[in-house]
């Protein structure tokens, strides 16, 4: 059994990578006068959004990593650490991401760690780079524990987890359109990234793939970027603080508020926590389901249109 | 990548692009253009409560709507605008104008600046709802 396992800590030697990405990006936007938007405010606070991400996989990583490694010592399966086994990996893991990234849209205790990636406005290499401060209270990484009793290393899952998250940085950018057709059928790209990142009801709850976009289209969640539908990034209702703090915790503490209300059932609790963000006992709000709905009542001409199928 | 060297790439890069950004007049706040810039605003946040009427701040910062059976605020944030319905509780007057508390921790606070005859227009507002 392969006890030590070694890989590099991807994310963190991109970091550099990263940097050099975004000044390339807005030299880019400020020359051609296109290509997507920057504000300092906005930006500055999805770098440091990325910052206390770090700081938090520094501080709690040795919780999933605890995890891991029992399952680890659980398995009495091994498949080695060859080439081929790394891109199995990378592959299985990529599906992985693409269950945990529905998941945290579709139950609200995970949306209220993934919500401050979509809180930006924008969506430029920095929104990226907003990442959760929360997502070990989740506890998505019971999702890799297959992975890993199926005899994958943990040090190889994490490490493909890296690649895979390295990936999605640079999808996150208006200044590349559309790529060449076999690109955009079977790769995550930029144009579905933003279809993903949209407020508009077309495209709440779509494009949750990680590197493979053949995950959407096999489960029935792919929904292409429109021209005659520009994607309006953000939140449906967007967040009024730049506050790094408010952005990190603030569906945590509207979940909290709502479990807590004098008056509810111990199920409408429980609803508040893991039913799809949206729900309320007395249906004074939308779920994006009701989103699209009420959409459709105002725009009837849209039905049976990608989104809205 | 050692910590000291991975805090220094983060915090040095974090400095140097909000510089770079800054120095390329990327910081200037948002401004509504006229009413109906506030109303685009508001509708595109709120489509299901279309405005009534608009009365923007003294510095086109911000703007209050009515809608039918209600009233609601647009403002500028950064490059964007946020908006929100507005409740029971009152703003609280201040030297420029008045603040806005909101119930959901996902806002902070609002100061809004107006001209004594613009917080009149907007008290009047609030008042009728």
């Amino acid at each position: 059994m392969t006890d030590h396992l070694t890989y590099p800590d991807v994310v963190q030697l991109a970091v550099p990578f990263f940097i050099i990405a975004i000044l390339v990006e807005l030299v880019w936007i400020a020359t051609k006068g296109r290509g997507g938007r920057y504000e300092t405010r906005d930006a500055v606070t999805s770098l440091i959004m990325g910052a206390g991400n770090v700081t938090s996989g520094i501080l709690l990583g040795f919780i999933a990593w605890g995890f891991f490694m029992v399952l680890w010592e659980i398995t009495p399966l091994d498949l080695g650490t060859s080439w081929w086994i790394v891109l199995i990996c990378f592959v299985l893991d990529d599906l992985r991401y693409y269950w945990v990234h529905r998941f945290g849209h579709r139950i609200r205790w995970v949306w209220a760690s993934h919500v401050n990636h979509h809180s930006s406005q924008h969506y430029n290499l920095t929104t990226a780079l907003r990442q959760t401060w929360t997502g070990t209270f989740t506890f998505m990484m019971v999702v890799r524990a297959p992975l890993i009793l199926v005899g994958f290393h943990p040090a190889m899952v994490l490490f493909c987890g890296g690649l895979n998250l390295i990936y999605q940085f640079w999808i996150h950018t208006e200044a590349i359109n559309r790529l060449p057709r076999w690109v955009e059928a079977i790769m995550n790209t930029p144009s579905h990234h933003r279809a993903h990142h949209g407020r508009n009801p077309r495209y709440l709850d779509c494009n949750y793939a990680g590197v493979l976009i053949i995950w959407d289209k096999l489960f029935g969640t792919f929904v292409p970027e429109q021209d005659d539908d520009k994607v309006d990034y953000g939140l449906v209702h967007n967040l009024g603080t730049f506050n790094p703090l408010r952005i990190a915790f603030h569906e945590w503490v509207g979940i909290y508020r709502d479990m807590t209300q004098r008056g509810l059932t111990v199920r409408e609790r429980l609803m508040y926590a893991f039913a799809p963000p949206g729900w309320s006992h007395d249906g004074s709000r939308k779920s994006s389901d009701e989103l699209k709905q009420a959409h459709l009542r105002r725009h009837p001409e849209d039905k049976g249109s990608a989104g809205f199928s | 990548m050692t910590l000291p060297v991975l805090l220094a790439l983060v915090v040095g890069g974090i400095a140097g692009i909000a510089a770079i950004l800054h120095l390329m007049g990327l910081t200037t706040p948002y401004r509504f253009s006229n009413g109906h810039d506030a109303i685009s605003a508001w509708e595109r946040e709120v489509p299901e409560r279309p405005a009534t009427g608009f009365h923007l701040s003294s510095d086109s910062r911000a703007s209050l709507v009515t809608f039918e059976g209600g009233v609601g605020i647009v403002w500028s944030f950064g490059g964007d605008t946020v908006a929100r319905l507005l409740g029971d509780t009152p703003p609280q007057k201040t030297q420029n104008g008045l603040r806005f508390d909101f119930p959901d921790f996902g806002s902070s606070a609002l100061k809004v600046r107006l001209k004594e005859t613009d917080l009149d227009i907007w008290m009047k507002a609030l008042e009728a709802q």
